[in-house]
């Protein structure tokens, strides 16, 4: 018989999607044998596509026009705290905190209604599990949330734009007292 | 730590580095970063939040984080803990009144479990003043 090392079942590692087991004696393997290796391989498959499904609807999630909703009514009641200074106030970084907790806190929910027996714990092992894989577009994308420079510049163009939305007459006007005889 | 920090950390590039610099209110965290950073340092006035500046050093990405160090504000330096690689300890060499007072602040500092991973780095600033400490003086401390 053989053995293997590093137990591949059930694992999610790169290395068993490729099947590279370490095998001693593999002189005597048996036909029942290959069956164990498609099974295996079988496994790793499964978890494959469990992780890609649940960054699949992770795309789903926040391309959605509520996740930007909820961005936008963040942005919208702490706007007023953010100014353009080099120097950072404390206040930003609870809000920073609060804002990756409100992402946090959605993505979860959402992920919970859409698969079965979701667990975050278990997406995080994976993410560590996978961490040489974690190339492409959506974990930039996600990568961003935890940017503490991303963040406040994302509050500053928020700014910006709600402050050139209202116009200020304030510099057009010019209010004058007009003495007694001019007024006719 | 949710699962976005958990991602920060595993994208987080080999030669990239968190650096968390704190002291005591005075000691000169923000004129040594912005000294670093090639910057003017004739008008700094007391932190009363935090700076961050993004340093290339021999192929490594260091992000110094530079927090205000007055006692108001000192409880606030646990929010700066998380994924922090180096510790820099700043100190004003010269300010014998408040030696003590800095020790106490290191110590509390080093049980903090979240800076067990983290590098120390005690800078003494400020050693060319008359009446500054040595380094070795310091060390005793």
């Amino acid at each position: 018989m053989f053995m293997l090392f590093k137990s591949p079942i059930m694992s999610s590692n790169i290395e068993v999607c490729k099947n590279k087991f370490t095998l001693v004696d593999s002189q005597i393997v048996k036909d029942d044998d290959i069956d164990m290796f498609s099974f295996f391989h079988e496994c790793s498959e499964e978890s494959d596509k469990s992780f890609h499904a649940v960054i699949g609807y992770i795309e789903e999630i926040i391309m959605d026009t509520t996740f930007v909703e909820i961005l936008t009514s963040f942005m919208e009641k702490y706007w007023k705290h953010f100014d353009s200074d080099e120097e950072n106030k404390l206040i930003y970084s609870d809000i920073f905190y609060s804002y990756q907790e409100t992402i946090e806190k959605y993505i979860e929910k959402k992920l919970m209604e859409k698969i079965d027996n979701f667990s975050m714990k278990n997406f995080e092992e994976e993410l560590i599990e996978r961490r040489t894989e974690l190339d492409g577009e959506i974990f930039e994308i996600l990568a961003t949330f935890s940017d503490f420079l991303e963040f406040k510049e994302m509050f500053l163009d928020y700014k910006r734009m709600k402050e050139g939305s209202s116009i200020d007459f304030s510099e057009d006007l010019l209010v004058k007292k007009c003495a007694p005889d001019t007024v006719q | 730590m949710g699962f976005l920090t958990v991602l920060k950390k595993m994208k987080q590039k080999e030669k990239e580095m968190r650096i968390l610099m704190l002291g005591l209110d005075n000691a000169g965290k923000t004129t040594i970063l912005k000294r670093f950073n090639g910057e003017k340092i004739d008008t700094i006035s007391p932190t009363l939040g935090f700076n961050i500046k993004t340093l290339e050093h021999r192929g490594y990405t260091l992000n110094i984080w530079d927090v205000g160090g007055q006692k108001s504000i000192r409880s606030y330096w646990r929010n700066y803990f998380e994924c922090t690689d180096g510790l820099i300890w700043v100190v004003d060499s010269a300010d014998r009144h408040r030696l003590e007072d800095c020790r106490v602040e290191l110590h509390q500092l080093l049980q903090e479990e979240r800076l067990s991973g983290a590098t120390l780095l005690v800078f003494a600033n400020k050693l060319d003043l008359p009446g500054a400490l040595s380094a070795e003086e310091l060390r005793d401390v």
